[in-house]
């Protein structure tokens, strides 16, 4: 039985530091059967990926599901990369001398089911608005792609800035600036989950966390679970003490196994093998207990965390979308024509805005597989409803034509992989060009850097005044890559932008002429 | 009557003369070498690779060691500027590239470099064009020109509209540079090669196409001359450039033209272009005119010495 906690600690170490990883560099180092696994397994995002199609690739929650049913919620410690993350700061709090001991405590489960229900009912009538706040794999994925990502960054660039200045040209220099406002909220969030943890355990996976809520319901019927045997109990209190769950009252010889995450600190420190993982018997005393209502604290709580958490979201998120990469081409803003985007584009895969919406739960894992970071985190570019779901900011990046890489890591279904014949063809916006701000039409100078990027020659440059070239858009060959926009070096309107589908369509191929024979044989110089 | 004093007088001049003559003779050697075969501009076409074509007016142009410093450092400026392999003649051929990085090292070169600053996303473009595995076969170092970090303010003191840009610090450290383009259609400056190759060189380059294209191209070359310009034209972009979309605008031209001048390379470039497109008057594009009108090479290409070979 003392194998259990190596094990948990074996297993979750591997898949949580490769989910970690994953945020950093997706594509290189891991092998792919681990990137596969560690994504397949986490809860929430697979079953928004069933329920977009249900078939055996999105079926990891069934999984999860089936081994919570046989063993209680091995997910929360052996799988869950945020569960993985408290374990540490417990652990610390522990072994630093900050936290002496934990007992039983009592239960939140009017609150834990509650959000469950909550977050079920919102996930049916509007999607994942709700759900991505609760989400572990989500906050976990955030903080790893902004609250993380920043500082990392930062490190890299200045070890190649020094190893540069010697002609070093092994580490590269990252040309990526995440918002530092980002990175504060991701963080403070994360705080947020592990700062209580210290004190109080998992007292996030068992008072708000909706994959927690849920198979914590089916844990209580699981064929094997954890039990103390009174007839070999010396009640030392030994395992309470080092439960996470404070699920554990050995003065009662009970375990709330409602609340056990299963990581097996108990077996361990049993000095004589007294809590048992084994058949689960039919507990008659003890189980009133853990139906006291005790929800009055943990709400207030929430309260406040939720009331900081948009403190610090909405003003922020706002003022990062401002600042952009410096401006290059600044026309006087009074004459220049004026226009607003209607709609932004969501990213190639999503099959609608609406589809996307409520679909994405916001863990950011394809924000930072992008390799030309044109998917970046919405603030209000999608409404209230897409907040922190990734769009496509034509100001930081364009979608590369043949790239089909959010499709790929997409864990919840959200973005489809489809292949790059039908990327290729899928229309996610259409070009709108602005004559009355194009350089050549107020300057009398060429550009074309619209032309030049365009991968499908939806925009191409025809004859103007003086011996002068201008763009022209075919929007039939368009599919709103947003390669022009984002080269347009006007600001602070551009002279041409990308104008949303909100509901995605089939770009027609552009017409491939034929080639064209040249037979002078001849030097014509 | 000659003293004993006169002799040793004369024996020591004629010494003297001697050791002058044998210490300069190598020098004098290469100039007399060079000047017999100083061409302004080896065009060569036909033949069965970009190799072929390179070794054959390397040779012409009196070798590879007159372009660059033994010991030195080199920068090789390739075009890796798109997410496109080979085919699509968006980018230069990797096999030339290769046997240019090769031929430096053979001349003594100590160090190769290359870079692009591109338009597509950096790492796709370097492994897409074959360019990363060409670099590693050769041994040239594919350096990043990815982020603000790797460039320098630099000013332009021979630029009439672009007077100042971001450049590529070893653009400005390397000891000798040469630059190599592929010959391509291009949407708004009709062509590109190897002028508006140095466009990769340079951060800010949103600059050039705000404040004109043209001129900003010219303006840019007063910088720094490239040592050797080798302008790849075996498979050729003749339309939808410089991005191109498919290998049906792309002919197998096999033209490869040399030269230490930028201007003369661009303008027998442009002629050949205008063979299978519809450019209508090769000798006018502008950025070319601009560039010959300011003293940067010539492109009066019937008054160069001009080698022209088919093979």
């Amino acid at each position: 039985m003392k194998y259990l906690k190596p094990l948990r600690i074996a297993v979750s170490l591997i898949l949580s530091f490769t989910i970690a990883f994953l945020f950093i560099d997706y594509y290189r180092y891991l092998p792919e059967f681990l990137r596969k696994i560690s994504l397949y397994l986490q809860f929430i995002p697979s079953v928004a990926a069933f329920s977009v199609k249900a078939s055996g690739a999105a079926a990891g929650f069934i999984v999860v599901i089936a081994a919570t049913v046989i063993c209680g919620r091995l997910y929360c410690s052996f799988i869950c990369p945020l569960g993985f993350c408290q374990d540490i700061f417990i652990r610390s709090g522990r072994s630093s001398g900050l936290v002496k001991k934990r007992g039983y405590s009592r239960p939140h489960y009017v609150l834990f089911y509650t959000l469950l229900a909550a977050s079920a009912l919102s996930c049916i009538l509007s999607g994942t608005f709700f759900i991505r706040w609760l989400d572990p794999f989500s906050i976990f994925g955030r903080f790893m792609a902004f609250g993380i990502s920043l500082p990392l960054i930062e490190l890299n660039n200045g070890i190649a800035s020094v190893l540069v200045k010697n002609n070093n040209f092994s580490v590269s220099v990252l040309n990526i600036k995440p918002s530092v406002s980002g990175a504060i909220f991701a963080f403070s969030v994360f705080m947020l989950i592990m700062l209580p943890a210290i004190f109080h355990g998992r007292i996030y996976c068992n008072t708000i966390c909706p994959a927690g809520a849920l198979l914590s319901l089916i844990s209580r019927l699981s064929f094997f679970n954890l039990a103390i045997d009174p007839s070999s109990c010396i009640k030392c209190g030994k395992c309470s003490s080092v439960c996470k769950s404070s699920c554990i009252d050995y003065a009662a010889g009970h375990i709330d196994t409602a609340r056990c995450v299963s990581c097996f600190n108990c077996v361990s420190v049993c000095p004589e093998q007294s809590v048992r993982f084994a058949r689960r018997k039919i507990q008659a005393a003890g189980s009133k207990r853990e139906r006291v209502i005790n929800s009055d604290n943990t709400s207030a709580t929430i309260t406040r965390s939720g009331f900081i958490a948009g403190l610090i979201l909405l003003p922020n998120m706002v003022f990062s979308q401002g600042k952009q990469a410096g401006a290059i081409y600044r026309q006087d803003p009074a004459k220049q024509k004026k226009y607003s985007r209607k709609s932004y584009s969501s990213p190639p895969g999503s099959i609608s805005t609406d589809n996307f919406n409520s679909r994405c739960t916001a863990c950011s894992l394809c924000i930072t597989a992008c390799p030309t970071k044109v998917l970046q985190p919405a603030v209000l570019q999608y409404g209230l409803n897409g907040i922190m779901q990734p769009f496509m900011d034509f100001s930081s990046g364009f979608c590369n034509y043949d790239c089909t890489k959010c499709g790929e890591v997409c864990p919840a279904g959200a973005i489809l992989e489809t292949g790059i014949d039908a990327k290729r063809r899928i229309q996610t916006g259409k070009s709108v060009f602005v004559i009355e701000n194009c350089i050549t039409y107020t300057n009398g100078t060429d550009c074309g850097a619209c032309s030049e990027h365009c991968p499908t020659k939806a925009v191409q440059m025809v004859p103007f005044r003086n011996n002068l070239v201008i763009p022209e858009v075919n929007n039939a060959i368009c599919t709103g890559c947003g390669a022009c926009e984002y080269a347009c070096p006007v600001r602070p309107l551009r002279a041409i932008y990308v104008e949303g589908n909100p509901v995605h369509k089939t770009a027609e191929l552009p017409e491939v002429r034929e080639v064209i024979k040249t037979t002078e044989p001849d030097f014509p110089f | 009557m000659i003293t004993r004093r006169d002799l040793f007088s004369i024996t020591g001049r004629m010494a003297a003369g001697s050791i002058f003559t044998l210490a300069w003779w190598n020098a004098l050697r290469g100039r007399i070498y060079a000047s017999e075969k100083k061409y302004d501009l080896v065009a060569v076409k036909g033949g069965n690779s970009p190799v072929e074509l390179f070794n054959t007016a390397i040779s012409q142009m009196g070798g590879m060691q007159r372009f660059i410093k033994k010991g030195g450092s080199v920068l090789i400026k390739p075009n890796i500027g798109w997410d496109r392999t080979p085919e699509y003649g968006a980018t230069t051929n990797p096999d030339l590239v290769a046997a240019v990085v090769r031929e430096c090292y053979t001349a003594g070169a100590a160090k190769v470099y290359m870079f692009d600053h591109t338009c597509d996303q950096w790492q796709a473009c370097y492994k897409k064009s074959g360019m990363q595995a060409t670099a590693v076969k050769a041994g040239a170092e594919l350096v990043p020109a990815s982020s603000s970090g790797y460039f320098v303010k630099t000013s332009i003191p021979g630029g009439r509209v672009l007077k100042e840009a971001q450049v590529h610090k070893l653009f400005l450290e390397c000891d000798s540079i040469i630059n190599i383009p592929v010959l391509k259609h291009h949407s708004s400056t009709v062509l590109t090669a190897s002028m508006k190759n140095l466009m990769g060189v340079v951060w800010d380059r949103g600059e050039w196409h705000r404040a004109g294209l043209h001129q900003c191209i010219a303006d840019f070359s007063t910088l720094r001359r490239p040592d050797l310009v080798i302008i790849d034209g075996w498979r050729v972009m003749t339309r939808n450039g410089p991005r191109g979309y498919s290998v049906s605008d792309v002919q197998n031209m096999k033209y490869l033209f040399m030269s230490a001048d930028p201007v003369a390379a661009d303008s027998a470039a442009a002629m050949v272009l205008a063979q299978s497109t519809g450019i209508k008057n090769p000798t006018d594009i502008r950025y070319i005119k601009i560039a010959g009108s300011m003293g940067l090479g010539r492109n009066d290409l019937a008054k160069l010495n001009i080698k022209r070979i088919t093979i």
